[in-house]
């Protein structure tokens, strides 16, 4: 049986914010930030990496100082995941700079626009935490997940068992999928199975499952909003997608390529409807919930300062949330960098009152929509786990791209910005929901939060600036044709050029939003947003995490709520767990040449 | 019918709505669709919630928070005693945890019952204690015991808070004209 620690420390306070959680946080943090950098720019996605600051925290505090607390751990991933979850927001969009011809980058402008978004995108979730957290009880399925680490000392040999098992078993997947990366070894696990191709199924029509049992971990602790995208993934890809065909539409007209049509359709079609149903899901959601998100900025404003000695009704009250002028003082300062950086961008010119002008409402507009996305975002990873950054980040880019006469840098960057606030956005609450469960206090973490969130896009870039200079003679050290092919910037820039050249289709994104704004109206809390997010995501990783939610049900309604809690949740924790670590030590092992 | 105007509208807004009339109709016609069902669904949900079958429902929210309530308060008691830390976390882990669990079983029939402001208002001092009961445990785990005892007190306060928060409602909720 775990032991607790000593229990004689009677006037000791109980340690949470301390010197060692913060020295801790930041070096586990750089280093996962400069290797998500690195994975993120090679394989086009990222990871917030909370469940390994977790581990990694328990093992440096209690492990190697042999003092620390659950609530001092979760300071320490807090921080670690902060730092680590920008590299996301940077890499989908800074590269974009370095692609573009005739584009001048500059490091310093860039990073302060990208310092000053993870400022507001921690300052700006902040108010809806009670919402959220308190209020609809959103699962954030990692925010649980690092919470069920962060007490699995105590929480009984069985569960920590299961935990490993299922460390263990998507470990074991994990690298059997990847045994090709070693070199001299040509074997290894398909990372996905096409069903599709074994059915003889037109090339269109997706049935391809991708071998990820993180993804069937977090749906099995999504449980059934899973459901929701599920049925979203089945009516995009296979109901929309055939019908399309059929009916010789869009990219389906006459002389398509069967083989090519279905990614057309996805990109072209199905992908904007989605991220259309997310905004307007989104709008409704923020509309319905407006009286709460008053309530709570209300609430911020008239928290009494505890050394005054407030009460409500016989218990002392404690500072739930950071002071709001704080709060304040954080974004008046982000939103004057992002002026500042712009104007920069813009330059002068000859009109220096118009390009001040239109600096000011690029800072503003930029700001509002980066409000209105890190909302979005933290309600989408709040109830699916999923955060469609790419999706929101390009649609800043598009609408700055107008607001800015087309400029590319300012709107690049302002969209960058965007990018890291809605990762950090998305971090910060479900570092909020793991302090829940474990009893933090919500003001710690946000103040720890906002103090170093400033510190991973600076990692971030300086990685990417070092890979750019590996190249020969000094440049072109990533982009299409090279080994760190940057996927994501590279679809930006294909955004960018329809946008130069007046191709981007309104009509698709007002359509799905009309479609996301109804559904959230039906009373099922965020439903535009969840089934928007189901038409963004490929079918591949849709389908393992469906298979996660549907056995989350069945079990549920098999064996009971306690039996999921008690052996289902440890298991799919154990799923993500070992997922995460060998994604962490891969990228690691591929950074330093050991693997091909 | 949410679900197959919702369907159909995607169906219609992949084809050339921009340009097309007849889609444009036919866009509009199962946005109507999905409209309705949305709204019909609200208006049952709160009729569900304002009929019989939801005071069951309110009523186990209700039991539950009152056996939370006293299960505070005889952890209070038990846990004077309990000098080993480990004993005192699975003392309150045990007492409480159920009871936590069948609120918020039940809590969603509060929403429709009460309105969003009330619910709103108890779903915050009911996190408050959940979170006060959740760093004792915490603390109890890492040893540290006046943290622990302070929380588990803390927790029982804001509980008497979160049932005056609930008497308030129910007197609000049960004096309101009813149609």
């Amino acid at each position: 049986m775990p032991q607790p620690l000593s229990s004689s420390n009677s006037a000791e306070p109980y340690r949470e914010v301390t010197l060692a959680a913060m020295v801790v946080g930041v070096l586990i943090g750089v280093g996962m930030t400069a290797t998500f950098t690195y994975a993120g720019m090679t394989l086009g996605f990222s990871t917030s990496g909370s469940t390994v600051a977790a581990i990694l925290g328990w093992g440096v505090l209690r492990g190697l100082l042999r003092r620390g607390t659950i609530v001092e751990n979760n300071i320490v991933q807090t921080i670690a995941s902060s730092l680590n979850t920008t590299a996301g927001g940077v890499v989908f969009t800074v590269p974009v700079l370095f692609l573009l011809p005739g584009v001048e980058f500059n490091f310093w402008q860039v990073a302060a626009a990208c310092v000053a978004g993870a400022i507001l995108g921690v300052g700006f979730v902040i108010p809806i935490r009670k919402q959220m957290i308190d209020i609809e009880r959103l699962l954030f399925p990692s925010g649980t997940a690092v919470a069920t680490i962060l007490r699995s000392p105590t929480e009984g040999i069985a569960k920590a068992r299961l935990m490993l098992f299922g460390a263990l078993v998507s470990t074991t997947v994990f690298i059997l999928k990847n045994l090709d990366k070693f070199p001299g070894v040509d074997f290894s696990l398909p990372k996905t199975l096409d069903f599709g191709s074994w059915l003889h199924l037109p090339p269109y029509i997706v049935l391809t499952v991708s071998l990820s049992l993180f993804a069937v971990g977090i749906g099995f602790i999504a449980g059934r909003n899973g459901l929701f995208v599920l049925a979203g993934g089945v009516v995009s890809y296979w109901i929309i997608t055939p019908l399309v065909v059929f009916l010789g539409w869009g990219p389906a007209a006459a002389g398509f390529d069967p083989a090519a049509v279905g990614v057309a359709i996805h990109s072209g079609v199905t992908r904007p409807l989605g991220i259309g149903m997310l905004l307007g899901g989104a709008l409704m959601g923020i509309v319905l919930t407006l009286p709460a998100i008053k309530a709570a900025l209300s609430s911020l404003k008239s928290t009494p300062d505890p050394t005054a000695g407030g009460k409500e009704k016989g218990e002392p009250i404690e500072r739930e949330e950071m002071p709001i002028g704080m709060l304040y003082a954080s974004v008046v300062f982000a939103l004057v960098v992002l002026f500042t950086t712009t104007l920069m961008g813009l330059g002068l010119g000859d009109d220096p009152v118009a390009a001040i002008m239109r600096s000011l409402v690029v800072a503003i507009i930029g700001s509002l929509w980066l409000w209105f996305s890190g909302i979005i975002i933290a309600q989408a990873t709040g109830m699916t786990d999923w955060t469609p950054l790419s999706g929101l980040a390009l649609l800043a880019v598009v609408v700055l791209l107008y607001l800015t006469g087309k400029s590319v840098v300012p709107a690049v960057m302002v969209g960058a910005a965007v990018s890291v606030a809605c990762s950090l956005s998305a971090d910060m609450m479900q570092d909020l929901k793991t302090g829940h469960l474990v009893g933090s206090r919500p003001a710690s973490q946000q103040i720890v939060q906002l103090a170093f969130c400033g510190l991973g896009p600076l990692v971030a870039m300086s990685v990417m600036m070092l890979i750019w200079k590996t190249g020969p003679e000094g440049s072109h050290g990533f982009g299409p044709g090279t080994e760190i092919a940057v996927p994501q910037a590279d679809a930006l820039r294909a955004v960018i050029e329809q946008v130069r050249t007046g191709q981007m289709d309104w009509v698709r994104y007002g359509s799905g939003a009309l479609v996301g704004g109804l559904l959230s109206l039906s009373g099922l809390p965020g439903l535009g947003v969840i089934v928007g997010i189901s038409m963004y995501l490929g079918l591949s990783i849709i389908l393992p995490y469906g298979i996660g939610a549907v056995a989350r049900e069945v079990f549920q309604r098999a064996k009971g709520i306690q039996w999921c809690e008690a052996k289902g949740i440890p298991l799919a924790v154990g799923l993500i767990v070992g997922d995460g670590l060998m994604t962490l030590l891969f990228a690691l092992l591929t950074v330093m040449g050991v693997l091909n | 019918m949410m679900a197959i105007g919702a369907v159909t509208a995607l169906i219609f807004a992949a084809g050339s709505l921009a340009t097309s009339f007849l889609l444009q109709m036919f866009f509009g016609a199962a946005l109507l669709l999905l409209a309705s069902g949305a709204a019909m669904r609200r208006i049952s949900a709160k009729k569900d919630a304002l009929s019989g079958a939801a005071n069951g429902e309110v009523r186990k929210a209700h039991k539950a928070l009152e056996s939370l309530r006293d299960a505070l308060e005889k952890s209070q008691a038990d846990c004077d005693s309990i000098q080993d830390m480990w004993q005192f976390h699975r003392c309150v882990d045990e007492a409480t945890q159920q009871p936590v669990r069948d609120f918020l079983q039940h809590r969603q029939s509060l929403l429709d019952a009460c309105g969003f402001g009330p619910f709103a208002e108890l779903m915050i001092r009911f996190a408050r204690v959940e979170r006060a009961i959740n760093r004792a445990l915490s603390a109890s785990a890492d040893g540290v015991d006046n943290e622990a005892r302070t929380c588990l007190q803390q927790a029982g306060l804001r509980m008497e808070n979160c049932m005056a928060s609930w008497r308030n409602n129910e007197a609000a909720r049960l004096s309101a004209p009813r149609h």
